[in-house]
């Protein structure tokens, strides 16, 4: 098994530099997830972690061996792209045997584990044909198992679930989840769903523009983001932020010195007469088993409010909100947060 | 069977040498076509793994290169080189150095050597003429026959693939079947002259490939019979690249079929116009085989050139300085003609 | 059969065929009998005896006549003319004969076969008189002059007389001898292939066979011999009456003999069709293989200099071969291809045109293919030949499919490159070569003419899709 350190990597495009500075460490066995919006930088960290793309400083070492000059090939990783990048031209079975054939392993080898692999992921029936001939969900299977035909130290997964539906996203998800748990690797996910995040991951790291904005367990980083792009990005809808001058006093008393934005999340809002923060509702949207409200204080800043009830506020109508203590975040000038 | 294979020379020799080692490197390799193709990408393989990825695009480009370079760059040079020396050989060593006099030799009326009359002069410039009377007629004939038939095969005709197919097949045939062909039909006693003569037209038989009044006319007529199918090629997929929807518009709009014709065909398809006009120009001025198979009654540059370089019959004394000397002006024509075609397509090409 | 019209003159939208589609219609079917009788003229010509080619028939079909041969002979009694029928083809066209098949027949024994007129007219018409008047004066004895007598100037004549010795001879070595010298009343002796035609006798309805040297359709008679009485002069038969005895008479000679034969004096059909197949198949394949090779660095990798190599590459188009024949030959000669099928082959592998056209196609296979294959621990020689060669199949089938119409119809290479080396002409060089060499051997020139086109006009039936697809997306040749 192996462990991952990254150490002060940077990544620059002729003069752009892209990545800037990161330390992380994924420890054996963890399921590592990055996630961020797009353009964080996310794809390319594993690309560099792959041995895909050169690192332009700093050092990457897999069980406290510098890689950094390993060539992929030898970097004893596997990936699974988001396209899935299977070999068109070759039947599932050929595709699985590609990898093995080019490390010269023997035929029995080969084909012993081309038949576990094909078990595990129930592909027994379609190993000799093509990827064209496949459905979405098909094609993602044979892409990790050619991944874990390898049996790699590290699998590193690019996106892979961004090109299914939602239906099969959620049952692929919990799949990859019982196979970590089955195998016991390292993995490294990259996604920019934070919902695949905070569901798969032991560790989640939340990059944005090419630095690690927090590193956590998933409830670490979604009740105490470290700062407010952690806090608006992790969470969906999105965490309320109002401007600290324009609370109501009796909200304002509550604030910590020095901060500049008070944020609270949907869910954590509630329809009663506790504050004088009031809302006009504009929208409602009932979903059955939550309802969510969007409306605007006083002074225009939007709110969203998650009830897990039906409700009867009708748009148009005002409400006053309420919410506990405990549940608020404050944030400087700066962005970052003042809870802890 | 291929006695001429057999005559082993160190080309061969190095290629099989080179097959060999790569036939023993790949020992461990199994299938006919893996140990093939590692047998002929070992070099490839070792440099991957004695130095890394950085040089393998070169090695890639390499078997390319070199034949690039020996035998158009390198043949460039060459020219020159015969081009300003004298002599039957063609080793250097046994060439003596003449400056631009073959320059003279084909461009002034006084031959430099003699002091006498010209003669080189006069069928250089004899060449240099009939092939830009050649260029001039040929290419705007051919394009508007290729453009009228480019357009014809875009309306909804029915067998359209079979029309097309019919129009480009000479493009398949060989200059020398084309010449034969056309022999068949245009020499003294072909078809052409014994119909004619059959149907009391003319009185006795007319040599068309070589009688000085015909002999552009049938040149003309050949080489576009044989080569408009290729253009007319173009201009149907430029034709079709244009979208239905402004033809729809336009339908819409009443506009009469004239109009559309001028006002949206025309302009849309003028960039693939110049192109292929260009195109046919720089094959133009190349035009050789059809009309030196055909043996029609005057000179191409190209066939200028042939002649005296003397590689099919005896090489004269001046002839391969002279052949050198006229391909280099050729060549001046031909890269105006390239750079032209270069700049009008270069929005294709992505570099 | 009105559906037939109905389907043909049938628009979308509209009832009727519009003027435009008439004329368009019209443009196409003349440019079809443009382009496919010539093709059509010469695959029938091909297939035509040398008897009819010689004869500039202008038949469509290869419709050939019934023949016999017309004598003329001299003797004491005159000028005498004779119709010889039933003769061998190889008797009538012996003049068009080379020494190889001359000697095939056994000439002497079958002119025994004749007596009089006939056999002093084949005795000429073999070139017999002069061996045998050579053997008669060895064997007789006679003097040595007789021999070069015939070649001598009229004045060097006047000291000899041959007719004192010519009148010691019996009757048959009398005129022997004498056609031989060119005596009095013996002229050389005339033979020539003729049409057979025949006519009802006006008065007694019977048929009547002339014979007849050519027939011109558009004249209203013919001049015809009587077949029984050839001496009775020429008469003009009117061109309607006339029953020409003609039948479809495909010569496949003009094929098996060039195809089958060893060879026909320098002309080894075989020989050249086989360098030519070699030469496309090795060139094909070696094209498509750098070709392939160069695409794939220029289009899947970075690396310093991409750039310049690219349009290195593309400005190799500006400088065709035909403008450096100089130059090429001496390559060719410098780095000993000269005189062989590789010298034809390597110079052309390369070809800028195919780069392109790859590289073009190269550019949409997914990165993401190599990426997974460098994870896969492929080689980049093995991601080249295992995944970007076979993904990109399409576009090297449509350069191989171009590759063999180029290579099997150049010219100007094999002319560069195996001009002096007979062995290695290809089928191109041949053709040319005969074509000139040859001019009574029209009739093979023809038929090996058609066989070259044959594999073109094949692959381009067949595989028709990917060579337009493939010029008409790249616009080269």
């Amino acid at each position: 098994m192996a462990n991952l350190k990254l150490n002060d990597i940077k990544k620059s495009y002729g003069k752009t530099e892209v990545i800037h500075g990161l330390d992380l460490e994924v420890l054996d066995g963890e399921f590592c997830v990055l996630v961020g919006p797009s353009g964080c930088g996310k794809s390319t960290l594993l690309r560099m972690i792959a041995g895909l793309e050169a690192i332009t400083e700093g050092t990457i070492s897999i069980n406290d061996e510098k890689v950094n000059d390993v060539s992929a090939a030898k970097r004893g990783l596997a990936m699974v792209f988001q396209s899935y990048a299977l070999y068109p031209h070759m039947t599932v079975r050929q595709n699985l045997a590609f990898g093995l054939e080019n490390l010269k392993l023997d035929k029995d080898d080969i084909e012993q584990r081309i038949t576990k692999a094909a078990n595990q992921l129930r592909m027994q029936d379609y190993l000799k044909r093509r990827p064209g001939q496949l459905s979405g969900g098909q094609r993602q299977r044979v892409a990790i198992g050619r991944a874990i035909v390898r049996e790699p130290s590290i699998y590193l997964f690019d996106e892979p679930l961004s090109n299914l539906d939602a239906e099969l996203r959620v049952a692929t998800r919990v799949e990859l989840k019982a196979l970590h748990a089955r195998l016991g690797n390292t993995m490294i996910y990259v996604t920019h769903d934070q919902v695949e995040a905070m569901t798969m991951a032991d560790k989640i790291v939340v990059m944005h523009d090419g630095i690690i904005e927090q590193t956590g367990s998933p409830l670490d980083v979604y009740n105490k983001p470290a700062n407010l792009f952690v806090a608006g990005f992790i969470g969906s809808p999105k965490m309320n932020f109002l401007d600290c001058a324009s609370l109501p006093d009796d909200i304002k008393k509550l604030s910590p010195k020095g901060a500049t934005t008070f944020g609270i999340r949907p869910e954590h809002l509630k329809i009663e007469d506790k504050y004088s923060l009031s809302l006009r509702v504009q929208t409602v949207e009932q979903l059955g088993s939550d309802s969510y409200l969007y409306g605007e204080t006083i002074d225009n800043q939007e709110i969203s409010i998650k009830l897990n009830t039906q409700t009867t506020i009708k748009s148009g109508e005002s409400v006053k909100v309420g919410f506990s203590k405990k549940d608020t975040h404050w944030f400087n000038e700066k962005g970052v947060s003042l809870n802890f | 069977m291929f006695e001429s294979l057999l005559n082993l020379n160190s080309w061969f020799l190095f290629f099989a040498l080179y097959l060999l080692i790569g036939f023993v490197l790949s020992k461990d390799v199994y299938g006919i076509l893996p140990k093939l193709m590692s047998s002929i990408g070992w070099p490839i393989e070792f440099t991957q793994k004695l130095f890394g990825t950085k040089s393998l695009p070169y090695l890639f480009l390499f078997p390319n290169i070199l034949i690039f370079g020996l035998f158009t760059f390198l043949p460039l040079f060459m020219n020159f080189g015969f081009s300003v020396t004298d002599g039957t050989s063609i080793n250097f060593e046994n060439r003596a150095f003449s400056g631009l006099d073959n320059l003279a030799r084909i461009t002034q009326e006084v031959q430099i050597d003699t002091g006498g009359i010209n003669v080189e002069n006069a069928k250089f410039k004899s060449a240099l003429y009939d092939t830009f009377v050649f260029v001039i007629l040929q290419v705007p004939i051919m394009i508007l026959i290729a453009l009228f038939t480019a357009i014809v095969l875009n309306r909804e005709v029915i067998g359209r693939g079979f029309w097309r197919a019919v129009f480009f097949y000479p493009v398949m045939l060989s200059p020398v079947v084309v010449a034969f062909l056309w022999t068949l039909i245009l020499k003294r006693q072909g078809m052409l002259s014994q119909t004619l003569m059959d149907w009391n037209w003319i009185s006795e038989p007319i040599q068309w490939l070589m009688d000085p009044s015909w002999t552009m006319f049938w040149s003309i007529f050949v080489y576009t019979w044989a080569h408009m199918g290729f253009y007319m090629l173009i201009l149907l997929a430029g034709l079709q690249s244009i979208p239905r929807d402004l033809y729809e518009a336009a339908q819409m709009d009443g506009t009469s079929e004239r109009r559309v014709f001028w006002r949206i065909t025309l302009p849309l398809l003028m960039p693939i116009l110049l192109v292929v006009t260009v195109l046919s120009l720089i094959k133009a001025v190349q035009a050789f085989e059809e009309l030196y198979a055909l043996q029609v009654g005057w000179i191409s540059l190209v066939s200028y050139i042939v002649e005296n370089a003397g590689i099919r019959g005896q090489k004269t004394f001046f002839g391969l300085g002279i052949a050198a000397m006229a391909s280099l002006i050729v060549a001046l024509i031909l890269i105006v003609l390239s750079l032209l075609q270069f700049y009008l397509t270069r929005r294709q090409v992505k570099l | 059969m009105t559906d037939v019209i109905k389907f043909f003159t049938r628009r979308q939208g509209k009832k009727k065929a519009s003027l435009t589609d008439w004329i368009s219609y019209g443009f196409l079917f003349l440019g079809f009998l443009i382009i496919f009788l010539p093709v059509l003229w010469l695959v029938m010509n091909s297939v035509k005896s040398q008897f009819l080619l010689q004869k500039y028939d202008t038949n469509f079909l290869p419709m050939d006549y019934e023949r016999i041969a017309r004598a003329t002979t001299y003797g004491p009694d005159g000028k005498n003319i004779l119709i010889m029928k039933d003769l061998e083809p190889w008797v009538m066209f012996w003049k068009n004969l080379d020494d190889e098949e001359r000697a095939e027949k056994d000439v002497a024994s079958y002119i025994n076969n004749f007596s009089g007129n006939e056999y002093y007219a084949l005795r000429s018409h073999f070139g017999l008189v002069s061996v045998m008047a050579k053997d008669l004066i060895a064997n007789q004895n006679l003097p040595d002059w007789l021999i070069k007598y015939p070649s001598m100037f009229p004045s060097a004549k006047k000291d000899y007389d041959p007719q004192s010795i010519v009148d010691n001879l019996d009757q048959e070595d009398a005129r022997l001898l004498s056609e031989y010298l060119g005596l009095k009343p013996y002229k050389p002796n005339g033979f020539t292939a003729q049409i057979l035609i025949s006519m009802a006798d006006p008065q007694t309805g019977e048929l009547v066979e002339y014979s007849v040297s050519r027939i011109n359709p558009t004249k209203d008679t013919v001049n015809a011999r009587l077949v029984s009485n050839p001496e009775g002069g020429i008469a003009k038969l009117p061109q309607n009456e006339i029953i020409i005895n003609k039948n479809l008479k495909p010569s496949w000679i003009n094929y098996t003999d060039p195809l089958t034969k060893k060879a026909l004096g320098s002309f080894d059909a075989v020989r050249c069709l086989n360098n030519s197949v070699f030469v496309t198949i090795v060139a094909t394949l070696i094209t498509l293989l750098i070709n392939s090779m160069a695409a794939f660095a220029l289009s899947k990798y970075r690396f310093n200099g991409q750039v310049v190599f690219f349009v290195i590459i593309l400005a190799t188009l500006m400088v065709p071969a035909s403008v450096l024949i100089v130059g090429i030959f001496k390559m060719v000669t410098m780095t000993g291809l000269s005189g062989s099928l590789w010298g034809v082959i390597i110079p052309g592998a390369a070809t800028p045109t195919g780069v392109f056209m790859l590289r073009q196609y190269m550019l949409t296979i997914p990165d993401e293919l190599l990426e997974a294959a460098r994870m896969d621990a492929a080689s980049e020689w093995t991601i080249y030949w295992r995944i970007i060669f076979p993904l990109a199949l399409p576009a090297i089938a449509v350069l191989g499919i171009l590759s063999i119409i180029w290579r099997w119809n150049d010219l100007i290479l094999p002319m560069i490159a195996v001009s002096t080396t007979k062995a290695a002409y290809t089928i191109q060089l041949c053709l040319l070569d005969f074509n000139g060499e040859y001019l009574a051997r029209e009739h093979y020139a023809l038929a090996m003419t058609v066989v070259s086109l044959v594999p073109t006009t094949l692959v381009f039936v067949f595989l028709q899709k990917y060579i337009t697809t493939g010029i008409a997306s790249t616009g080269m040749k």
